[in-house]
């Protein structure tokens, strides 16, 4: 796929992928569920574990998993800040007499609705990659296939090997 | 590709910034306070009037002299009063604390150690301005609600209402409702044609005041944002065409009748 001058590797098709990949791709989005509950109150936890699953093993991984993996993570970091943000300012009302205005309120409309949104397309992601099935979310869809698929300028160029100089 | 996850990115934002706008501007629900009719709350502030005087150590101050300066001030800032949904009862009480304090319903109690601490009229229309700040603004009513819920301040039970008025008095209200009352405040001195600076010297006095004379400051001088209500006092800008008028009160013959 040529694309502004970047070149990207062929997306595999649902019966290219094995079963191990099609799990391992799912457990990108399902393995967050969990440790999102114990990041609670935190949420700092979901982030770092995210990241491990990504990272461990890596060079086993195909590229269908590590997309889907990066998908995920990407994904959790803004909704990870936003909570943590609205954890923040929930204990700045409690402790620090901080006032429940309108824009606390809408603050917290915003995390609920983007937490629901989160947790919704992940259940679709999780199911579509068990599938063999890409779901892109917007912005992170894009970044996560370019992350993954994108080839890389190293591998394009042909090494020659050459004898010893005499 | 790479404009394309730029582009999708900033629709991200957008619509995120979007909600929090939409929640923050928009109101679902009516404010509690505002469930609270302002004739239920004439009634609440009566109430905690009468059930401040009831306790021993507080007694109504009455003197002719002093209520007809009172009512002066009272009536040339109502005058200059932008918004204005309550009518003003001023109640002196007999104490030697320096202080002055915001009833539900228009009441604002002042004690006569604040009126013997106050140099010259001006100073004591600051100090109704900013109360009058918060009546407007409903602060009291608001800070009750938060602190004991709208069951508690709407209940008829006489015990429950007298315990919600010990609160009243000591109500202490947030950074955002004190600024919000200094601003009222500093307008309607300026509407009223009474120098906004006053504000400032009022305030100043006080931090000096507590430096040296602890024991009868209560509430006024326990307010921690003194200094940034200086420089906002400082700082307001006068219209062009602002011209002061003196209020026409001698402030010694107050003093003598204390």
């Amino acid at each position: 796929m040529q694309n502004e001058n970047l070149t990207y590797y062929p997306l595999p098709q649902p019966d290219d992928l094995d079963i191990r990949e099609k799990e391992d791709a799912m457990g990108a989005y399902f393995m967050m569920f969990a440790a999102m509950a114990i990041g609670l109150p935190l949420p700092i936890v979901n982030i770092i574990a995210a990241a491990v699953y990504l990272f461990m093993d890596q060079t086993k991984k195909s590229r269908y998993v590590r997309f889907h993996a990066l998908h995920s993570l990407y994904a959790q970091i803004p909704v990870t800040l936003l909570n943590a943000g609205a954890v923040t300012w929930v204990l700045l009302v409690f402790f620090r007499d901080y006032a429940l205005t309108n824009i606390f309120w809408g603050y917290i409309a915003l995390v609920a609705l983007a937490n629901l949104t989160y947790f919704t397309f992940s259940i679709i992601a999780a199911v579509k990659a068990r599938n063999g099935q890409f779901f892109y979310f917007l912005f992170f869809g894009k970044l996560a296939y370019h992350l993954a698929y994108r080839v890389k300028e190293d591998n394009k160029t042909m090494v020659v090997n050459q004898p010893p100089k005499m | 590709m790479k404009k394309s996850i730029i582009r999708d990115l900033l629709i991200l934002v957008a619509i995120g910034a979007a909600i929090w706008a939409i929640f923050a501007l928009v109101p679902f629900a009516p404010k509690e306070s505002k469930i609270i009719s302002i004739n239920k709350e004439y009634e609440l502030g009566e109430f905690m009037v009468e059930n401040f005087f009831n306790d021993a150590q507080y007694s109504e101050f009455n003197s002719e002299t002093v209520d007809s300066a009172l009512s002066l001030i009272a009536e040339t800032l109502s005058e200059g009063a932008i918004k204005k949904e309550y009518t003003y009862k001023i109640i002196v009480f007999d104490h030697t604390m320096i202080n002055a304090f915001a009833m539900p319903g228009g009441n604002i109690i002042i004690s006569t150690g604040l009126l013997n601490f106050i140099e010259e009229p001006e100073e004591l229309a600051a100090i109704m301005a900013h109360e009058m700040g918060h009546i407007e603004n409903r602060d009291v009513l608001k800070r009750l609600i938060k602190n004991l819920g709208i069951a508690v301040i709407t209940s008829g039970d006489q015990y429950v209402l007298s315990e919600v008025s010990k609160t009243a008095v000591s109500t202490v209200f947030d950074r955002k409702q004190e600024r919000e009352a200094d601003e009222f405040a500093l307008k309607l001195l300026e509407a009223s044609k009474i120098n906004p600076r006053i504000y400032a010297t009022v305030f100043r006095r006080f931090n000096e005041a507590n430096q040296d004379w602890n024991e009868n400051l209560e509430l006024l001088m326990t307010h921690p944002h003194n200094n940034s209500r200086i420089r906002a006092a400082l700082e307001y800008e006068l219209h062009e065409d602002f011209s002061e008028t003196k209020l026409d009160i001698d402030w010694q013959k107050i003093k003598n009748e204390l």
